[in-house]
């Protein structure tokens, strides 16, 4: 047990959502029927239909709820399982982040924006984080629309950096995020979290 | 401004050019959600006949980004 929880689950709530920490194996059995779903793998940049359960779970190897947290998704009326979102702490200060919402009656909804700014205020205000980054694929729209709305900055691309299924490699942005200009956001108005 | 990108953000997500302000960004336009999104820079790239650089795909938020890639595009 120790080895699946070797620090004790965080748990964060949202007006739609109940997010808490899960071992490797539960996120890797939670999100294995979406390798079948190609509208979900190919915003991951990987091919449908073609995993095993074994091979699929290598995929979250680093999840140690140490320095890599995978935040699984629950919305709370129905406690259905919707996605997840990773948070790696990096260096001193530092978090990349990324998310996956499976369910896709749930796209366009705002899920990824309210679960994300839930998961940046407790970065900041609780894990003494100075910046939050994300990498989406150049090609994920929606994604990218998501760190926008959350008014993360673009700093960047990195060529054909990611792996994918689809071509030798895949374009990746690089959005940043910094405390001060989260909490100036915050104090203004908080980002719309509706969409 | 020129009226092209108003009219390629109202037709992208089926609304009126009359919903698509000037000024009109993520965040105000009604219907500009994550899937609006797709739906607006997919019609972008159709008008354009080539795909967005990245750094493009990364910087269009509002109308007004929208016009200065269409008037890029022109007075190539």
């Amino acid at each position: 047990m120790r080895l699946l929880w070797p620090h004790r689950p965080i748990r964060i709530e949202t007006p739609q959502f109940t997010m808490r920490t899960m071992s490797r194996r539960q996120v890797a059995r939670a999100t294995f029927p979406w390798t079948n779903d190609q509208d979900v793998m190919a915003a991951i940049n990987l091919k449908a239909g073609k995993w095993l359960l074994r091979r699929w779970r290598r995929r979250f190897a680093r999840v140690d709820n140490r320095r890599t947290f995978c935040f699984g998704i629950w919305e709370r009326k129905e406690k259905r399982f919707i996605g997840y979102h990773v948070v790696q702490l990096q260096k001193k200060g530092v978090a990349l982040i990324g998310i996956v919402i499976g369910d896709k009656t749930w796209w366009g909804k705002g899920a990824a924006c309210e679960a994300r700014a839930a998961i940046i205020d407790y970065l900041f205000e609780t894990k003494g984080v100075h910046r939050i980054w994300g990498t989406p694929f150049a090609r994920n729209f929606p994604s990218i629309y998501n760190y926008q709305r959350l008014n993360f900055t673009y700093e960047g691309v990195m060529r054909r950096h990611a792996r994918s299924d689809f071509a030798d490699g895949a374009d990746v942005l690089i959005f940043g995020l910094l405390k001060e200009e989260w909490m100036a956001c915050r104090a203004a108005s908080a980002p719309r979290t509706d969409e | 401004m020129n009226n092209a990108a108003m009219d390629l953000v109202a037709r992208a997500l089926d609304r009126s050019i009359s919903d698509v302000p000037t000024n009109g960004t993520i965040e105000t336009v009604p219907g500009w959600d994550s899937l609006g999104h797709v739906k607006v820079l997919l019609l972008l790239e159709a008008e354009l006949g080539r795909l967005l650089m990245p750094a493009e795909i990364a910087t269009i938020r509002s109308v007004s980004d929208i016009d200065r890639i269409l008037g890029a595009a022109v007075s190539r």
